[in-house]
C-alpha cells in the first residue's frame, strides 16, 4: 500500500534510499561539519572515501557526481592558484615577471588542495544527500518532526516551480531574440545591464503563474484541514539508522572539539 | 434533485465596475452535462466553485446553492469535496513529481484515509486511462496526458459536481481528443459536469444543455440542436459541419431537425435523396 520513492519503484532504488529522511540528513550535516572544522587533507581523504561507498551503495549516478565535480572544479582551481600565491613560507618554484617576482608557497600548495577537497566533500555530500532522498519523502520526514504541512511542502513546489520558471526564461528570451533584442553574443558586463528589460516580463509571468498554482492548490483544499492524511509511509528509523547517526554526530564533534583545542 | 443554483447571481470585480454577471439563474440537476460558451464564463464557473466569493475579492449579490447548500456560508474544503474543478493550464494544475503523487495529492488534503486512496487511485488513473504512466515524472507527460492526470486527481476527491474551465486550451487537437473522450466516458458514469469551453462542435456531442452568455446575461439555455439553430447566422460560434452545410443548403424553419453528427447527416441526407 506505501508508496515509496519513484526510484525505489522503477527498480533505480537502493537500501540507502530507503533509510530516514532524518537519519540520512544528520550524517550528511555531521560530514559537512566536520569538513568545515579541519584542514587535514588525511581527514579530508577519509571523508571522500567514506561518501564513494555511499555513492557505490546507494547506486547513484556516477554521471551526477562528475558533473557536479566538473563544476566545482574551476572554482577549486582558482582557490589553490590564490592560496599559492598568498601564502608564505618556503617556494615550490618561482618566477620573474618584469621586476615583479612570484612565489608558489609549498604552504599554499597544501592549504589550496585542502579548500579543494572540502568544496568537493561539501559538493558531493550535497549531491549524495538530494539523491538518496526524494522531495516527499523528506516533506513527509519535516511534517513527523513537527513542521506544518504548508512549510514542509514548499520545498517540494520550488523543486517544482524551478523548472518552470527556466522555461519561462528561454520562452521570454527567444521572444525578444526574435525582436532582434540578443543577449547571447554580448559580454558579461553588456549582458548584465540588457538582462533587466528580460526581468519584467518574467516578474510578471512568476507571479501570474504562482497565484494560478495558488488558486489550484486551494482548490485541492490544500491547508484546509489540520489533520492531514499521507499516502506515503515512512519507516521508522531502525536501531542501526540511529547508530549510525550518532557515531556521524560523533566524528564531527571530534573534529570540532580538535579545531577549538588546537 | 439539483446539483448547482444559481439565483440572481451579480459579480462585479470592484464596487465601482460594471458586472461582469448581471442576475444570472441556473439550475444544474444532478447527472447533467452543461456547456457554457460566452462572456464571463470563467468568473461564472468560479462562482459555482465557491472561489468567489471564497477566494477571489469582489463585490457578489445573489446566492449560489451546491446541492441546497449557500456557498457562502460553505468552507473551501467542504466545496472542494463536492465541487472538483480542473482549470485551463496543465502545468499549473500538477504540483508534485509523479502521477501518483498528483493524484494523491488532492484526497490527502481532505483527510481520506490511506488505505482508502490506493482503491481511489487506482480507479481515478482508469478513468481518465493513464494507469501504465502511474510512476511517470510528471514533466516527462505530455500537455494532454497532464490535464487527464489533473481530471483524475480530481476524480479521486469523489465530486458529485465536475467543473472544467476551458480544459483543452492549451492542449494540441490529440490533447483535445483525449479530453474530450474522458469527458464522454464521464458523463456516461452520472456525475454532473459542468464545462466551458470554446469548442461548440465538441461540446455538442456531450452536452445536455448548451448555455450562451452575452454582456453578462443568459441568452440561451437550451439543447444543442436548438442551440445551434438560433446561432446560425452569428460568425462568434462555430456550428458542427454537418449541420452547418445543412443549414446553408435547406435553410432554416421551424421544423428544421437539424443534424449533429455525421452519422445523424448521412441518415438525413438518404432520406432527402431517397426521395428523387
Amino acid at each position: 500500500m506505501a508508496s515509496y520513492a519513484v526510484s525505489v519503484r522503477d527498480g533505480r532504488g537502493s537500501s540507502l534510499t530507503e533509510k530516514h529522511p532524518v537519519t540520512i540528513a544528520i550524517c550528511c550535516l555531521a560530514m559537512i561539519c566536520a569538513a568545515f572544522a579541519t584542514v587535514d587533507i588525511t581527514a579530508y581523504l577519509v571523508m571522500l572515501g567514506m561518501l564513494a561507498v555511499a555513492v557505490l551503495v546507494g547506486k547513484i549516478p556516477k554521471a551526477n557526481i562528475v558533473k557536479i565535480i566538473g563544476l566545482v572544479i574551476p572554482l577549486c582551481f582558482f582557490i589553490t592558484l590564490i592560496q599559492t600565491l598568498s601564502q608564505g613560507g618556503p617556494d615550490i618554484a618561482s618566477y620573474m615577471i618584469g621586476s615583479y617576482a612570484i612565489h608558489f608557497s609549498y604552504a599554499g600548495v597544501v592549504l589550496g588542495a585542502a579548500i579543494t577537497l572540502r568544496v568537493l566533500i561539501l559538493a558531493i555530500t550535497m549531491t549524495t544527500f538530494f539523491a538518496l532522498v526524494s522531495p516527499p519523502r523528506l516533506t513527509r520526514a519535516l511534517y513527523d518532526l513537527g513542521m506544518p504541512f504548508k512549510y514542509a511542502y514548499a520545498f517540494t513546489l520550488a523543486l517544482h516551480f524551478l523548472p518552470l520558471i527556466i522555461n519561462e526564461i528561454s520562452t521570454i528570451n527567444n521572444a525578444q531574440k526574435c525582436r532582434g533584442y540578443d543577449i547571447d553574443r554580448c559580454n558579461f558586463i553588456v549582458k548584465s545591464i540588457k538582462i533587466i528589460p528580460l526581468m519584467i516580463p518574467l516578474i510578471i509571468m512568476c507571479l501570474r503563474r504562482a497565484s494560478s498554482i495558488a488558486l489550484a492548490m486551494d482548490l485541492k483544499a490544500f491547508g484546509s484541514i489540520t489533520n492531514r492524511t499521507f499516502y506515503l509511509e515512512l519507516k521508522p528509523a531502525s536501531v542501526g539508522e540511529k547508530l549510525t547517526a550518532g557515531l556521524f554526530v560523533t566524528g564531527s564533534l571530534l573534529f570540532i572539539i580538535r579545531s577549538i583545542l588546537y | 434533485m439539483e446539483a448547482i443554483r444559481l439565483e440572481n447571481l451579480i459579480f462585479k470585480y470592484n464596487r465601482k465596475a460594471e458586472p461582469v454577471l448581471k442576475g444570472i439563474n441556473i439550475t444544474v440537476k444532478q447527472g447533467e452535462c452543461i456547456a457554457i460558451l460566452g462572456d464571463s464564463k470563467t468568473t461564472l464557473c468560479m462562482a459555482m466553485c465557491g472561489v468567489i466569493p471564497h477566494l477571489i475579492p469582489g463585490h457578489m449579490d445573489g446566492k449560489v446553492y451546491i446541492e441546497g447548500r449557500d456557498s457562502a456560508t460553505m468552507g473551501v474544503k467542504d466545496i472542494a469535496a463536492k465541487v472538483g474543478v480542473v482549470l485551463q493550464d496543465p502545468e499549473n494544475q500538477s504540483f508534485n513529481l509523479n502521477v501518483e503523487a498528483d493524484v494523491v495529492f488532492a484526497m490527502e488534503n481532505i483527510g481520506v484515509p490511506p488505505e482508502e486512496m490506493e482503491n481511489r487511485v487506482q480507479e481515478a488513473l482508469e478513468i481518465v486511462r493513464m494507469t501504465p504512466f502511474r510512476y511517470t515524472a510528471s514533466h516527462q507527460l505530455s500537455g494532454g496526458q497532464k490535464q487527464r492526470v489533473a481530471i483524475a486527481s480530481v476524480l479521486a476527491m469523489k465530486p458529485q459536481i465536475l467543473i472544467l474551465d476551458e480544459p483543452t486550451r492549451e492542449l494540441d487537437p490529440m490533447g483535445r481528443e483525449e479530453i474530450f473522450e474522458v469527458l464522454g466516458r464521464l458523463k456516461k458514469s452520472g456525475i454532473t459536469v459542468i464545462i466551458v469551453e470554446n469548442d461548440p462542435p465538441r461540446l455538442a456531442k456531450i452536452a445536455d444543455r448548451m448555455l450562451l452568455i452575452r454582456n453578462g446575461q443568459i441568452k440561451y439555455d437550451v439543447a444543442p440542436r436548438q442551440f445551434f439553430k438560433y446561432l446560425y447566422g452569428d460568425d462568434r460560434i462555430k456550428l458542427p459541419q454537418v449541420a452547418q452545410a445543412y443549414l446553408d443548403i435547406f435553410g432554416l424553419s421551424e421544423q428544421t431537425n437539424l443534424p449533429m453528427s455525421v452519422k445523424e447527416g448521412v441518415e438525413m441526407y438518404g432520406k432527402i435523396l431517397s426521395h428523387y
